[in-house]
Order: structure tokens, then sequence, then C-alpha cells
């Protein structure tokens, strides 16, 4: 919704009226519903077989994940 | 707000037995517990852990507001030093366990080590100023995000999109010019190693002591709390994932795959097709150490903003400037992000307390990019939004 609303020093502007803090929270968790669906559909399936040792501390295998320090 | 203050409004907020809160809460405790037990099911015991880890962030920083934006901002601007001197307390925990644990197990561990070159100087010197432009940094756009908050959401859509166009790019701003990494262990040994690192801290400390004001120089009880929490799930997120925690390679990979799923033929560019990015790209999200953290992050906000019994005010209406700007200030957050090797979490919190010279020449940069970031939101935001409430854990 549009509306139109008074600065202080009398300038005219539009501004949105904007949704709630638990709707635009609902959208986020939304998204990340539709991200893992498309990852889903567009990854190898995950192999439960195959799954790391819940430490990689005492695991004996070297860290396979990637970082942001990675080049 | 003292600790006392924040446990005595947590028993109010825990008396909303009855008002309608007590089935929200109930909710969103549920929502955790599918979150975990929907990793363990699908991805493994090690996936569950993470997200345990990632929630615990996003609980800790939204509901302890500890963040790296507003502290940064507030020693800028009103020699307020109390938040730095907490995130400056939970780097130096995480870099007191973490230096041994990376000296004792090599072969298992590694640290958030990456070379200081030109391009990684000037990223983390935009990335400062952009993050006080959207008053969010890597974990605070998470935190905003999830927490409901109108311009962290933006943000966070802008910060995907413009860590995978970095990636794009990376090799090129690489080849500006790159020293080798160095790492502080690896120059000076680990023992001092780690003594530097605590020693450098500390004179940061002492130096933020001695320019803020009095009476807002030692933080308060929440603040120390949320640093040890937050050092702790640092530490917890090395032993896990074997790798220090970070942000912007998950977001990067999140832009990657959405790309892809719209015919994008991402894995032919330089960056995705090296080994290490094509596994993760061809692997899914849910074996992603840093998605999975990302993740819980953003839930765990969500969580606290629900739980409490007042809802927190959505940001200042905005003009139609002000979008623009902010929506051009996330794609250069995740862009610039993704060429300073990290951002505050992967680069400062995780490259100082693994040693990394790279995380202290990132922060070096970073704060002064701040402060021109603290000028620019004057001129370039209306009136309206600098008026926002800030909320979250910036």
């Amino acid at each position: 919704m549009v509306r139109r609303e008074d600065r202080p020093m009398g300038e005219r502007t539009r501004t949105l009226q904007l949704p709630a803090r638990p709707v635009v929270g609902f959208l986020i968790l939304a998204g990340l519903v539709g991200l893992l669906l498309v990852d889903h559909a567009g990854s190898r399936p995950i192999n439960p077989f195959a799954a790391p040792p819940p430490a990689a501390l005492g695991s004996g295998q070297a860290p396979q994940g990637a970082h942001c320090t990675n080049l | 707000m003292s600790m006392a203050e924040a446990v005595s409004i947590a028993a109010a907020d825990s008396a909303g037995v009855g008002d309608g809160s007590g089935r929200r809460r109930a909710g969103l405790a549920l929502l955790a517990g599918l979150l975990i037990f929907g990793c363990f099911a699908t991805a493994g015991p090690r996936a569950a852990l993470l997200m345990m880890v990632g929630l615990g962030f996003g609980l800790a920083m939204e509901g302890l507001r500890f963040g790296f934006t507003g502290p940064w901002r507030n020693m800028i601007v009103a020699r307020d030093g109390r938040g730095l001197l907490a995130q400056l307390l939970a780097i130096a925990l995480c870099a007191a366990f973490t230096f041994p644990l990376l000296a004792a197990f090599p072969n298992e561990l590694a640290g958030a080590h990456a070379p200081v070159g030109i391009a990684m100087v000037a990223g983390a010197f935009v990335f400062g100023t952009a993050m006080q432009l959207v008053m969010g940094c890597g974990s605070g756009v998470l935190i905003n995000a999830g927490s409901g908050n109108l311009i962290g959401a933006l943000a966070l859509v802008g910060f995907i999109a413009g860590s995978f166009l970095g990636g794009e790019h990376l090799h090129w701003w690489v080849a500006l010019g790159v020293l080798p990494v160095y790492s502080l262990q690896g120059l000076f040994g680990d023992g001092a190693g780690l003594a530097l690192t605590l020693l450098g801290l500390g004179l940061i400390a002492v130096l933020v002591i001695w320019r803020a004001e009095p009476g807002k120089r030692l933080p308060a009880g929440r603040l120390w709390l949320a640093g040890v929490l937050v050092a702790a799930l640092a530490v917890l997120n090395l032993v896990i994932a074997g790798q220090p925690w970070g942000v912007v390679y998950g977001l990067g990979l999140w832009g990657a795959k959405i790309a892809q799923a719209a015919g994008m033929d991402v894995a032919q560019s330089v960056f995705w097709s090296a080994p290490v990015h094509a596994e993760r790209l061809q692997q899914s999200l849910l074996t992603d150490v840093t998605s999975i953290t990302n993740i819980g992050i953003i839930v765990g906000a969500f969580i606290v903003m629900g739980w409490r019994r007042e809802l927190a005010p959505q940001v200042a209406p905005l003009t139609a400037r002000n979008w623009v700007v902010m929506g051009m200030a996330g794609v250069v957050l995740g862009y610039s992000a993704r060429i300073a090797f990290g951002c505050n979490v992967g680069a400062f919190f995780s490259g100082v307390s693994s040693g990394s010279l790279h995380g202290w020449v990132w922060f070096a940069a970073a704060f002064a990019g701040s402060c021109l970031g603290v000028r620019w939101r004057q001129r370039l935001m209306s009136p309206p939004a600098r008026m926002e409430v800030t909320h979250g854990a910036p």
C-alpha cells in the first residue's frame, strides 16, 4: 500500500506501508524452504551410509568443507 | 541492559502463558526440534550437530543483542566501546582454544587462513562501508532477516547475489596481487602465535577503553555472556565441522544453486569448476557446513523474534531511494566479502582467532571503511530511514 506523508520540512514523499516482522520472518523461512527444494531437485541424493562421523575432531579425516577463505 | 535486567525480562516473558504466547513458543520449540531431526534423518549426525550450533548462534546473538556493525558504529559515532570489547573478548576466548586444537590435530582441523592482497584489503574496506549502510554484516544480515527486519531481508537477497558474483570474479581480483598465506603460528610458532594474538586483542581493548567515554567502557553482563556463548559455539563449530565458523561461502553457494536452477552453466566457471567448489555445487546444501549454520542462525533469530511477548517494531518507512541504496549495498556487501576472503565472521572472527594475518588486515581495513560508512549513511539515507529502529544484532 502506498501512502503520502509530510516530512518535517514540508517536503512530500511516497513511502510504503511495511509488513510486520512476523510476515517478513515467515517469508524468509519460506524462501529457505524453496531454496532447499530447488537444491534437492538439482543435487546428488544424500547417501546416509556415507555420512561423515559426528565430529571432525577424532575422525581421522581431513576437513572436507569449503570456507570463504578458500580460493 | 544489565544481566539482571535481561534475566528479569526473560523471566517475565516466561510467565507469558495464557495469552497465546505459550502455544506460539511451543510451536517455535517444535520448529527447532524438527529442523535438527530433519538434518539428522537426511544428512546424518554432523549436520544435526551443526544445525544446533547455528541455532545457538542465532539464539545467543539475537537474544542477547550481540553483533558487530552496531558496536563499531557506536564506537565511531558515540565513543561507546562496550560492544566492541565484547567482540574482542569472544575472539580471544575462541583463540585460546582454537590455537591448541589446530596444533594438536593438524590433519583433522583447519584454520581460516587466507592471503593478504590488494583486492582483499579493498574488499574489506568496501565491506566495512556497506555494512554501515545496511546496518548489518555477514552474521548481522542473517540475524536481521530471520528476526523479520525488512532491510535485513533485502540485504540478504543482495548478499546472496553479490557473494555469488564475487566468486565468479575472484580469480581476476586475486591476480591483482596477493602475498603468500601467513599465519601467526606459522611465523612464530604455536605458543608465540597465540600469545601475539591475545596481546594484539588486548592492545586494541586498551585503545578502545582509552578512547571510549566514561560510562561506555565496560560491557553489560549480557554482552559478557554473549561473548562467552559465541566463543563456545565457534569452538564447537571448529570441532564438529573441522573448520572455523563462516558465513559468506554458504551464501555464495546458495546464489550458485539458484543460478544453476535458472539455467546458468555455473559449473563451467573458474571458481565453481575447482574441485572443492564443484563438489559443493553437486552435493546437497545439507552437506555444506556453512549453509547449515547459516540456516540455523536465521531460524534461531526467527525463534527469538517470535518468543518475545511484544513484537519489536518494523523498520521505519523507506523512500524509493532508500530501497535502491539498501539493495545495492546488500549486493556490494556480498561481493566485497567474497573478494576479501570473508566477512566479519570468516575473516575477522575466525581469521584472527585461528591466527591468520589476513584477519588482522581485514579488521583494520573494514573499520576504516566503517568510519566512511557511517558518514555516507547520513548523506545517502533520507530522514525517515535515519530514524530507523535498529533491532536485533546487526
